[in-house]
């Protein structure tokens, strides 16, 4: 099989998933490109993951204390999990772009709630997804919609549907804002039984319609006697909104962009892209599948390898499907969710409702330290099924010089590209044990700490 | 409907026990129960990892064995004492699965990540533990409900091995059955059973759907249920007991209810959960926050909080002609009676 066929698909399963193994890729590869494109854009043909066999190990996950911030390790065993991988990497793509968080909520099931309708719409129609989301009640209190009302108004769902949901600044006035707004009020949440001696009970959203504001508004040009969805259509005709979507999906899926708020001054490093996916949106009538069919098939995207930072979901999630044996919840799965916020993000925790900042921004001294502690403790686990395979296909080499074992592992982990020097690096390290012998009672452990310094260098850090 | 009247049985809602506690007077996560003499109910509280920064064997809290008095009547319960400590060390305990005593009132507690039992006497002092991991016949992978019969033999299910196994008291392998599959006798990931009069045991087969009766030398007798959300239809039942009329109560624990089924197998009745008064130990719970009350006041519907909450474990209390029901998620123990003089003369009220 061409090397290039895997290198291409070792790409695609990094960005419409979270990596995959060599036994993997080979299989994908043999199918083709763009089967497996197809294949991932229809979730349905494989398993998703198995919340049942979770709570039936781990109870406890289920509406847990917020206290902790442990409560995001129901999704974490989804991500690392299923097999439905674009469908689940949606999920993380819907979370980053309308990014809600449990500091404020305080029910971490109800953003678990909101996680769960991204995993149901997150790859159908975007206007659907939008009224969802309006709806939705951790967003609702996320953004105050439930003190949003036809006597007084508060616009902070108003505002950030515009600014950061659809269309960016830039393409509304603050009267806009108000009289969006006017239209979302009444649509609330049910009081919720108060957590007290039973555990943890749910929101509903409700629509009062002696709470909402039925007189006449004038929003982006249109006038009439506007509700939320009238709202939600007009958003979503509006050509910014097709193009601030494709350029969050270019973003996360492509190549790092500046930061959100900078994007209506600073314009799209690749214009054209970005025009093709808004055309695509818009065409199809706002759904998602057949955008990102293009998105994937496109040249921009299969030439865009190693153009992104690996965000820390990425970072952990990838590499506990490389090592593999997650499959079973077990103890200790809480503090696992902990990593990514180690390394700068907290799933169901972003900073702001802005999202978090992604690209370079990942990176500090203390975040990348996490990452390569991280992802070396991990690789160095030999017992795990993932490193076995690895070490399995080595082995099927015979022995190895230096620079056959860094080059294996560089291959086996990606494959990777790295700079010259680095692999030299390595190289000159290896080296200093000599040539490996299987033989050898430490040529395990040698691999191993191959592996460790492979993901250790720079080029591991990027999709 | 607090009062079912079905095919010549009469089952009422009865009492609530118990709040979420990490220790003492409540639970947190009950998996399962032990029912022993004087009215006395031994509860096994999964607990929930809580503590951030801490060790995967220190990082979680409520896990532990609770004795409680029920009695018979309204605000009679009591906690007794409580024993088991999170931890892998002699003694502590991973994951709490299943407890059940011997004739000489020892305890014998599961732990279905460490694969092992652990034996406590009476006050709740460590005594010693058995058990190696593996799917060799004697070793556990993923024992969760154990049971003691009146000989002193004791049954495990050894849920992630797909069987049942029998031991002596010491640990000592007796026999097994049951292998993976969904055939007659087969298993996926077993976790509750009963044993019942006559030389039976009914077995929670949870991921196969369905209850099967077996002879305790593993002879296949009978199965009922299926995989759904209709009547009679089960997802991921838990746990099984038989009362001494042969009537069938499942766990059916991610249906959020207990399903009741004739000595036949013919779907009867179901229970969601009727837990419309608070429990005695609730109670100073509600009161205390002003705020909470005036919210409590604001709920339209409360309905949702007398139901049940994936419940994991049933055990029929013959004493009393009762079903106790962990309600798991809710950290609290539902009653229902099965009347046996019930008598309305004026059917036309």
């Amino acid at each position: 099989m061409a090397n290039q066929d895997i290198e291409l698909m070792a790409h695609l399963m990094r960005r419409a998933g979270f990596g995959a193994t060599r036994d993997e890729l080979e299989g994908r590869a043999a199918k083709g490109y763009e089967a497996t494109v197809e294949e991932l854009l229809n979730p349905e043909m494989v398993d998703g993951p198995d919340r049942l066999d979770f709570l039936r190990y781990q109870p406890g996950f289920w509406k847990p204390p917020t206290s902790a911030g442990m409560g995001g390790a129901i999704w974490l065993n989804d991500m690392v999990n299923t097999q439905r991988v674009l469908q689940e990497k949606m999920v993380l793509f819907w979370h980053h772009v309308f990014a809600t968080g449990y500091s404020k909520i305080d029910h971490f099931h109800e953003v678990f709630k909101q996680i769960d309708m991204f995993r149901e719409m997150g790859m159908g129609n975007y206007r659907e997804l939008l009224v969802a989301l309006a709806k939705d009640p951790a967003m609702i209190y996320w953004l105050d919609n439930c003190d949003n009302h036809s006597y007084a108004v508060n616009e902070n769902w108003g505002r950030e549907l515009l600014e950061l949901f659809s269309m960016g600044v830039g393409n509304y006035t603050e009267d806009d804002v108000r009289e969006c707004s006017r239209a979302f009020t009444g649509w609330t949440i049910t009081p919720m039984i108060p957590r007290q001696a039973y555990g943890r009970f749910d929101w509903d959203f409700e629509y009062q319609d002696a709470d909402h504001d039925d007189e006449e508004k004038t929003f982006l040009g249109h006038t009439g006697n506007f509700d939320g969805e009238d709202i939600i259509d007009i958003v979503c005709a509006h050509p910014a909104t097709a193009r601030f979507v494709a350029r969050h999906l270019y973003n996360f899926f492509v190549a790092d962009e500046p930061q959100v708020p900078s994007w209506s001054v600073m314009p799209p490093q690749d214009p054209e892209a970005i025009e093709l996916l808004a055309q695509t949106f818009v065409d199809s009538g706002y759904e998602m599948v057949p955008v990102l069919r293009v998105l994937f098939n496109s040249d921009f995207f299969k030439n865009a390898r190693f153009a992104k930072i690996k965000s820390p979901v990425e970072v952990v999630v990838g590499t506990l499907r490389m090592v593999g044996d997650y499959e079973f919840p077990a103890p200790g799965i809480g503090i696992l969710t902990k990593e990514s916020a180690y390394m700068g993000q907290e799933i169901m925790n972003p900073p702001s409702v802005e999202g978090w900042h992604t690209g370079a921004e990942w990176i500090n001294s203390g975040s990348l330290m996490k990452r390569i502690n991280f992802s070396a403790e991990m690789v160095a686990k030999t017992d795990r099924p993932g490193i076995r395979g690895i070490i399995n296909r080595l082995k099927e080499r015979g022995d190895l010089s230096a620079e056959q074992l860094v080059d294996g592992c560089l291959d086996l982990m990606g494959p990777l590209t790295v700079q010259a020097e680095n692999r030299q690096e390595l190289v000159n390290h290896v080296n200093e044990s000599g040539d490996l012998r299987w033989g050898d009672a430490n040529a395990e452990e040698r691999i191993a700490e191959a592996l460790q310094l492979v993901v250790s260098l720079r080029e591991y850090q990027y999709a | 409907m607090v009062t079912q009247l079905v095919a010549g049985r009469v089952f009422e809602y009865g009492r609530l026990i118990g709040r979420g506690a990490v220790s003492g007077a409540g639970f947190n996560t009950p998996i399962a129960m032990w029912l022993a003499g004087e009215d006395k109910v031994y509860v096994v509280n999964r607990g929930a990892e809580y503590i951030p920064g801490a060790a995967w064997n220190r990082n979680v809290h409520g896990a532990r064995v609770g004795v409680f008095y029920i009695g018979g009547e309204d605000e009679d319960e009591e906690w007794l004492s409580e024993f088991v400590k999170y931890g892998d060390a002699d003694g502590e305990i991973i994951w709490p699965a299943g407890v059940a005593l011997d004739s000489r009132e020892n305890s014998y507690v599961t732990d279905e990540w460490l694969n092992r039992v652990n034996i406590y006497d009476a006050e709740g002092k460590f005594l010693a533990h058995w058990g190696s991991t593996g799917n060799e016949p004697g070793q556990l992978l993923g024992p969760n409900r154990i049971r003691i019969d009146s000989n002193d033999t004791v049954y495990v299910s050894d849920g992630r091995n797909h069987r049942v196994q029998k031991f002596a008291l010491d640990g000592t392998y007796l026999s097994g059955f049951g292998s993976f599959g969904n055939g007659e006798g087969q298993f996926n990931s077993p976790w509750g059973f009963t044993l019942a009069d006559g030389g039976y045991i009914y077995v929670a087969d949870t991921k196969n759907n369905r209850v099967q009766k077996l002879t305790t030398e593993g002879e296949f007798v009978a199965q009922f249920g299926s995989h759904g959300t209709g009547r009679a239809q089960l997802n991921r039942p838990a746990d099984v007991a038989v009362d001494p009329d042969g009537d069938v109560y499942v766990a059916d624990w991610g249906n959020n209810r207990v399903q009741v089924f004739g000595p036949d197998g013919k779907f009867l009745t179901s229970f969601i959960g009727d837990a419309q008064e608070h429990s005695k130990w609730a109670r100073p719970v509600f009161s205390v926050s002003p705020q909470a009350i005036r919210r409590r006041r604001e709920v339209k519907d409360l309905s949702v909080e007398w139901r049940l909450a994936m419940p994991a474990a049933v055990e029929y209390d013959a004493a009393h002609d009762r079903l106790m029901i962990a309600d798991t998620q809710r950290n609290r123990i539902q009653i229902y009676n099965k009347v046996k003089d019930y008598s309305l003369i004026a059917r036309n009220l």
